[in-house]
C-alpha cells in the first residue's frame, strides 16, 4: 500500500512536470520564420549582426552541400571570371566595411583583416570573419555576389545599419548604349556614360538590387533642363 | 504515514503548479500601444498569423509573452499592411501612427490639390526648350496626404526617348513646397527629410 501511494506520487509529479511543459511550449509563441544569422564579437562594446540576406545572380539555389570553404584566391577565381587579384577583393570589403558599419567599430580598432581560412561560399552569398586590429577579436561579416554574365556586384549587410549597397566591379556593367562606373569602391557614388538611354541605366541598375535612392548618380555630359 | 504521504504529495503538486503559474506570469509582458492619428482598431496577431486581440484607439493594452508578433489596422481609410514587433523581457510601449490608404489618399489628392501642385511645377516647365514635349505625371500623396511625389515626363525632341524627372512635394501649415526639384536620379541621402519610400516608390514599375 505505502509503496503503491510512493509510486502515485511519483507518477502524479511526473504527470504535473509534462503538462507543464506541454504547457509553456504550447503557449509559446511561435517564432518568426524569418531566418537571420545573428553573430557577437568577443567581448568589445559592439556587435556587428550580419543578416540573412536575399541570394541573387545567377546560381542556381543551391544545398548545404554545396557550401564550400575556399581561401580568397580559390574564391576569386570561383566567382569573379574576369579575374581581379585577391587583394582588391580585401580591400573592397574593408574599405565598405569601414564606411558602413557601426561608428565604435572604427573607434575601436584602426585596421581591419579578412581572414581567408574562414571565408564560406553559400551559391553567391559568402560570410567570412574579420580580424579586428592586431587583436585576438573576430567579427562575421557576409558578402553577397551577383553575377549576372555582365557584372559582380557585391552586397554587404552591416549590424543595426540599413542595408547598404556596396558595388564593385560595375565598370564590367557595359552595354552598347550605356555604362555604370563606380570610381570610388568606398562611397554609393555612381558615374552612368550614355548619349540618351539614362532611364535604361537606371532600370539596368534597379534589376540588379540597388535602389536607386542609395546611389548617388551622376551622368557624364548631361545638364539638367530644369535647373 | 500514508497522511503524511499525500500531503507531501499536495505539497509537491501546489509548488509545481506555483512555479508553473509563476513562471507563465513573469514570461508575460503589458504591452501599451498607442494609437496616433485618428479613431481606428488595431488587431494583434501572433507570428504565424493567429488574432490575440483587438484594440482600439487612443490607446490601448496586451499582455503578451516573449517572442515575436504582428499588428494590423483594421480600417479601410489607413494603411491596412501587417508590421512586426517582438517582445522582450520587460514591458514596452508601441506608438502606432498608420499612413492612410492610397484610396484615402487618392480622395485627398483633389483637383484642387493637382493645381495647387502644378502651380509650383510652372516655372520648371518654362526653363525648357519644349514644354509641349513635357508633361506632369503620376502624382501620389504619400504618409497623411502631407508628402506628394509625382515626375515630368520628358522628350528633348520628337526623336529623343522619354525621360522621368522626379519631384517631391511637401504641404507645410497647407501650403505645398517643392523639396525635391525635378530629377532623373534622386540619392536619399541628400534630402534626408524624405522618406525614401517615396523616392523608390517613384522608381517602381507601374
Amino acid at each position: 500500500m505505502r509503496r503503491n501511494t510512493i509510486l502515485a506520487t511519483i507518477g502524479l509529479l511526473i504527470a504535473t512536470v509534462v503538462v507543464i511543459i506541454g504547457a509553456s511550449f504550447l503557449l509559446s509563441p511561435k517564432p518568426n520564420t524569418q531566418t537571420s544569422m545573428t553573430d557577437q564579437d568577443t567581448g568589445e562594446n559592439f556587435d556587428i549582426t550580419v543578416n540573412n540576406i536575399k541570394t541573387g545572380g545567377d546560381t542556381p539555389e543551391g544545398t548545404s552541400g554545396l557550401r564550400v570553404i575556399f581561401g580568397i584566391e580559390k574564391f576569386m577565381n570561383a566567382v569573379y571570371k574576369d579575374g581581379p587579384t585577391s587583394s582588391d577583393f580585401a580591400t573592397d570589403v574593408r574599405n565598405a566595411i569601414y564606411k558602413y558599419s557601426d561608428i565604435r567599430l572604427h573607434n575601436s580598432f584602426t585596421s581591419i583583416t579578412l581572414r581567408p581560412q574562414n571565408l564560406v561560399i553559400s551559391k553567391s552569398l559568402i560570410t567570412g570573419q574579420l580580424r579586428l586590429g592586431q587583436s585576438d577579436k573576430f567579427a562575421d561579416f557576409s558578402v553577397q555576389i551577383f553575377a549576372d554574365g555582365k557584372s559582380s556586384i557585391t552586397k554587404i549587410t552591416a549590424s543595426g545599419q540599413k542595408d547598404f549597397y556596396y558595388i564593385g566591379r560595375l565598370n564590367a556593367l557595359n552595354t552598347t548604349l550605356y555604362s555604370a562606373q563606380q570610381d570610388d569602391y568606398s562611397i554609393p557614388s555612381v558615374t552612368i556614360n550614355t548619349f540618351a538611354y539614362r532611364e535604361a541605366a537606371l532600370e539596368s541598375l534597379k534589376d540588379l538590387g540597388y535602389p536607386i535612392s542609395d546611389l548617388n548618380i551622376k551622368f557624364t555630359g548631361y545638364t539638367n533642363p530644369f535647373l | 504515514m500514508k497522511k503524511r504521504i499525500i500531503l507531501l504529495a499536495i505539497i509537491a503538486f501546489i509548488v509545481l503548479v506555483g512555479i508553473f503559474t509563476l513562471s507563465y506570469v513573469t514570461s508575460h509582458h503589458t504591452i501599451t500601444f498607442i494609437l496616433k492619428g485618428g479613431t481606428y482598431k488595431v488587431k494583434i496577431f501572433t507570428a504565424d498569423n493567429k488574432q490575440l486581440t483587438e484594440l482600439s484607439s487612443p490607446s490601448g493594452k496586451a499582455w503578451l509573452q516573449k517572442g515575436e508578433y504582428r499588428y494590423a489596422v483594421s480600417d479601410t481609410k489607413y494603411d491596412t499592411s501587417a508590421h512586426s514587433f517582438s517582445i522582450d523581457d520587460k514591458d514596452k510601449t508601441i506608438t502606432i501612427d498608420p499612413a492612410y490608404s492610397a484610396q484615402y489618399l487618392s480622395e485627398l489628392l483633389t483637383d484642387s490639390e493637382r493645381l495647387k501642385i502644378n502651380a509650383l511645377l510652372t516655372p520648371y516647365l518654362s526653363k525648357i526648350n519644349t514644354p509641349a514635349l513635357a508633361s506632369i505625371d503620376r502624382i501620389q500623396l504619400y504618409s497623411h496626404g502631407e508628402w506628394a511625389a509625382g515626375m515630368l515626363s520628358y522628350q528633348a525632341s520628337r526623336r529623343d526617348t522619354v525621360e522621368y524627372y522626379r519631384f517631391v512635394l511637401h504641404k507645410d501649415d497647407n501650403v505645398w513646397k517643392l523639396v525635391v526639384p525635378p530629377q532623373i536620379a534622386i540619392y536619399g541621402a541628400s534630402y534626408p527629410s524624405v522618406p525614401v519610400s517615396i523616392i523608390d516608390n517613384l522608381y517602381a514599375k507601374n
